[in-house]
């Protein structure tokens, strides 16, 4: 990302901040897709991800005034996301000790394209199932990285830890979940 | 292993990214000699497969629907904050006054019990309240729809200056729905009418098919009516004002149904309103409907000649109709 778009952004959120509509639409229009991107692979649930975008940004707009431009906007608003997808999966971990049979086969699998082969299909289904196996922590770096195109830096930004940190946890992430894929694959 | 572990950065890029020349170059020249490497490469190529996919649910996703959920969202997200400071006084003049009302109550049953005559006492079987219940349990009234109402024909109704475009309006009644043809948008104003009802604005009439008084919400702190009073005169709208049909909702030809509670204070304004259920949320009905109903004017409530506040409960139809013109 440019810092071009980055001095934009700082500029969107303080007109937004100070009420101007057409603002926070595009930022709206800048964001949405990542932030969408997040909460469907965090969550797994279109409807509620959908539900949960929505909030994060009702959260990013009601707090623009406590941002700092220097982390700037993307991160800032992934990290917000990310908040809300973690109460909403405790909710949900709540949820689910109470009516256990229900909420497993609530969960909808997130559509795979028709076009693809059937081994490219069987693949993305595993990954997709291994992504779920990871520890919250490695799942949500890879998911900045992998699903909301994130770089090293703005994941850093986002989620308050250093660039080594999240290289670290990719890198641990990856492993594992190639490791799982190698599993599957043998049995 | 440090090695590939640099190689893991550049993996997430190769070989679509912004790698240069001399990179890419490094990196298949490690994926060459390495399989872990290679199979870490075929790990990021099934994620990025998935990421696509999602990608298509998501852009499935109407964008416009989403960015309206978000604003209406926000806006009854900043309007809850400003009320919720006001609320604590209301609460507060609510439980004084709702206790004070349950006092005179007691006061009355006990004081009816002590002035009856002992074997009367005895034959209530220690029940007195039902004195009480007797003379005051119907506290919700429901006046009739009026014959003429179902007569009504609802002719559409144009707008001066507007014929050429869509005429949209609201139906404060349970009002049948006329469908033309489906050719051009055109939103019907249905409204209803009633013999005691004077003509209203616009040629417009209106009435109130179903009146519910919830006697137990009539005090106010201003106003300490009880819940004794048996409302002999509802208010009888003078002023409707029409609802706006929300852009958005008209836009993808919505239509729904919002149950309003207004309290309708002694001069016969409209001093609170509330909504009591939405059919649909989140396309503007609600919100329409409230500005609407604040607007709008009663002659007051009447008890024995003594002017008082109600709340008075109504649906507020949205009825999306399609006709030829």
């Amino acid at each position: 990302m440019s810092s071009g778009t980055e001095r934009a952004d700082g500029e969107l959120a303080v007109l937004a901040s100070e009420g101007d509509q057409k603002a926070f639409r595009e930022i709206l229009e800048r964001y949405r897709q990542k932030v969408l991107a997040i909460c469907l692979r965090l969550l797994r649930d279109s409807t509620e991800a959908e539900e949960a975008a929505q909030d994060s940004f009702v959260k990013i707009y009601l707090h623009l005034k406590d941002f700092d431009p220097e982390r700037g906007l993307a991160p800032w608003a992934a990290g917000i996301t990310i908040n809300e997808c973690r109460d909403r999966l405790r909710k949900r971990a709540r949820f689910k000790k109470r009516f256990r049979e229900i909420t497993d086969t609530d969960i909808d699998q997130t559509q795979v394209p028709v076009d693809t082969s059937y081994e490219k299909k069987r693949q993305v289904e595993s990954v997709e199932n291994a992504i779920e196996q990871l520890p919250d922590k490695l799942k949500e770096v890879l998911v900045l990285r992998a699903y909301g195109d994130y770089s090293y830096e703005e994941i850093a930004r986002a989620l308050k830890i250093r660039i080594g940190t999240v290289m670290s946890r990719l890198y641990r992430a990856r492993e594992k979940l190639t490791e799982m894929l190698d599993r599957g694959e043998e049995r | 292993m440090s090695e590939c572990r640099k190689i893991e950065k550049l993996l997430w890029e190769y070989p679509h990214g912004e790698l240069s020349a001399a990179e890419k170059e490094t990196v298949s020249t490690h994926l060459d000699g390495c399989a872990v490497c290679r199979r870490a490469l075929e790990t990021i190529e099934a994620l990025r497969e998935s990421s696509r996919a999602d990608r298509k649910a998501i852009s499935s996703i109407d964008a416009f629907v989403f960015d309206n959920a978000v604003m209406s969202k926000i806006r009854s997200e900043t309007e809850a904050s400003a009320v919720k400071t006001e609320d604590h006084g209301y609460m507060f003049r609510m439980a004084v006054s709702v206790g004070l009302a349950a006092a005179i109550v007691i006061f009355l049953v006990f004081s009816i019990s002590d002035l009856g005559d002992l074997t009367l006492q005895k034959d209530r079987g220690g029940k007195p309240a039902t004195v009480a219940e007797e003379k005051y349990d119907r506290i919700d009234i429901h006046l009739r729809p009026p014959e003429s109402a179902k007569k009504l024909e609802m002719a559409p109704r144009r707008i001066a200056g507007k014929e050429d475009h869509a005429v949209e309006s609201f139906s404060i009644l349970p009002a049948p729905v006329t469908r033309p043809a489906p050719d051009s948008v055109n939103i019907e104003a249905v409204y209803l009418t009633d013999e005691t009802v004077p003509v209203l604005s616009q040629q417009t009439r209106a009435s109130l098919s179903e009146v519910v008084v919830d006697t137990g919400m009539i005090q106010s702190a201003e106003t300490p009516y009880s819940m004794l009073i048996t409302v002999e005169k509802m208010p009888v709208p003078v002023d409707i004002v029409p609802p706006e049909y929300p852009i958005w909702a008209k836009k993808r030809g919505i239509s729904g149904v919002v149950w309003v509670k207004a309290q309708v204070d002694e001069n016969g304004n409209v001093v609170d309103a509330q909504i009591l259920s939405s059919s649909i949320a989140g396309v503007g009905f609600e919100e329409s409907a409230l500005e609407a109903a604040q607007k709008s004017r009663y002659t007051p409530a009447e008890a024995n000649g003594i002017r008082l506040p109600v709340w008075i409960v109504y649906p507020v139809r949205f009825i999306y109709i399609t006709s030829a013109p």
